[in-house]
């Protein structure tokens, strides 16, 4: 319903500027602009009061919420193994045009969704895409958003944790864990717990 | 008082400009989007990879965005006329009609890198700006393109306030989430110490165990939140704002890890008008480009 909603809302405004565009004299153009500036107005009063966002209407920014140090905090972590049992960390750019923030936010809402088999599937296929990107990186090429602007190439929004070293042996399997640490504590020196919850091959 | 009001009114959204502010605009905001998909070059690619991941998603927010079936081939073809349109907007060919296509492919393709997250698509890779901006664009160009006009001043305020709606909305979301505690250095120093235990930062380490830093983000996002409107109706406030929104989006970076990808579009409280009166070298724009 609210996919509705958010599209009326799109529509409504795309509506007033073919109305500006098709106005035949200035009087009408500015009433055209006055009632799309209102309608924004209303739209994203509307956004703020409800508290959710209609894109491209946006009202939320990022660390809107109170943050505790001694709360623990928990994200997604996949993990490449070479034959020797190693693990290392997946640099990012494997999935790109996707992030890891939203695999993360993938994994943790949809994955339970899928059945053993489509799940299997789909570690299988991101196996493949962190194999290819690190024989790529280990080669020294470039991957995902760098391909065509090298540094100059915009950054993905939230890149909190920094891109992890090539590893330059080939992966044999495909990890996933749930990586949980309390930050308070991690400043006094007590390390970060982690739980397996998947894998390719099983 | 009601004449006055629409007085007012209309010298903010209609006092003749001359078309120099709005071509400013129009580059400025076609060549921050042309940037941010050149950084994404692989992004209809999306649509390739396999059903387990599509599946979970609602069909209706994949119909509000414009996909209706997955098919790789036409969505590059499509990514290649998003791309052609903002040249052709930057160049300001047919702007009535590329700025208007520009932001329906803009509208279709911006979402694509955050769709598996479903609901969350609370920045967007710095796209939303310019989404509604080239419709702004392409419904105020002029046909006959007069070297002044009361259509070149709408979309230049709009395109600016909502620059700086992202502060201001962003700053009333966090009030009413969290209330005036947000803005609190103690508040500041815990979300520094839970970014440094994700990344390891050392600023977001310094942030939060120096009291005097967490207390100079706290007031630096207070001011910002809520000044930053202020600059779009009234220059002088763009002298404090623009250089603190810079060090602000900087710290960020540095510290937390989460970019302001918008940034360029800061680009946008320059005075072109001055700069291109007093620039010897500075193309003129010809009152009939064609």
């Amino acid at each position: 319903m609210s996919q509705i909603a958010d599209l009326l809302a799109f529509l409504f405004f795309l509506a007033i500027v073919c109305a500006i565009r098709l106005a035949r004299d200035e009087a009408g153009r500015r009433r055209g602009v006055t009632i799309l500036l209102l309608y924004l107005v209303l739209v994203y009063a509307g956004l703020v009061a409800t508290r959710r966002d209609a894109w491209p209407f946006v009202t939320h920014g990022v660390f809107l919420e109170p943050s505790d140090a001694q709360r623990p905090f928990t994200n997604v972590r996949f993990v490449g193994v070479d034959a020797s049992g190693e693990e290392h960390r997946i640099d990012p750019r494997s999935w790109s045009p996707f992030d890891e923030r939203t695999l993360d936010i993938w994994w943790l809402v949809n994955f339970v969704r899928l059945d053993p088999q489509q799940q299997q599937q789909a570690l299988r296929f991101m196996f493949d895409r962190a194999e290819r990107a690190r024989r790529l990186l280990s080669a020294g090429a470039r991957v995902g958003r760098s391909h065509l602007l090298g540094f100059a190439a915009a950054p993905k929004w939230y890149s909190i944790e920094l891109p992890p070293p090539a590893a330059h042996t080939p992966f044999a399997a495909l990890r996933v864990y749930l990586v949980t640490r309390t930050p308070a504590k991690k400043f006094a020196g007590v390390s970060e717990s982690s739980q397996l919850v998947g894998g390719w091959p099983r | 008082m009601m004449a006055k009001l629409r007085k007012i009114w209309d010298d903010i959204w209609f006092r003749p400009a001359s078309r120099i502010g709005f071509t400013a605009t129009r580059v400025i905001v076609a060549c921050f989007a042309l940037w941010i998909l050149a950084s994404r070059p692989d992004l209809p690619s999306a649509t390739a990879w396999p059903l387990e991941f599509w599946m979970p998603l609602p069909r209706m927010l994949l119909f509000r965005f414009g996909y209706f079936g997955l098919h790789p081939g036409i969505e590059w073809v499509l990514y290649g006329l998003l791309w052609l349109s903002l040249v052709a907007v930057i160049a300001g060919f047919h702007t009535r009609v590329t700025a208007f296509a520009a932001g329906l492919l803009l509208y279709h393709f911006a979402p694509l890198e955050s769709i598996l997250t479903i609901d969350d698509f609370t920045t967007m890779g710095g796209l939303t700006v310019p989404t509604i901006a080239m419709f702004a664009i392409g419904a105020a160009e002029p046909a006959d393109r007069p070297a002044e006009s009361t259509d070149y001043r709408w979309p230049v305020v709009l395109t600016q306030l909502l620059v700086a709606l992202s502060f201001l909305l962003s700053g009333i979301t966090k009030l009413t989430y969290v209330g005036w505690r947000w803005y609190t250095p103690s508040n500041i120093a815990q979300a520094a110490l839970t970014y440094w235990s994700l990344s390891g930062r050392p600023a977001a380490l310094w942030i939060a165990t120096h009291s005097y830093a967490a207390w100079l983000v706290a007031l630096g996002s207070a001011a910002l939140d809520s000044l930053f409107v202020v600059a779009v109706f009234w220059r002088p406030a763009r002298w404090i704002v623009v250089p603190l929104a810079i060090v602000a989006a900087v710290v960020r970076s540095a510290a937390f890890g989460t970019h302001w990808l918008a940034l360029p579009l800061l680009l946008l409280f320059v005075d072109w008008e001055f700069v291109f009166a007093r620039v010897p070298f500075a193309v003129r724009q010809p009152a009939h480009s064609g």
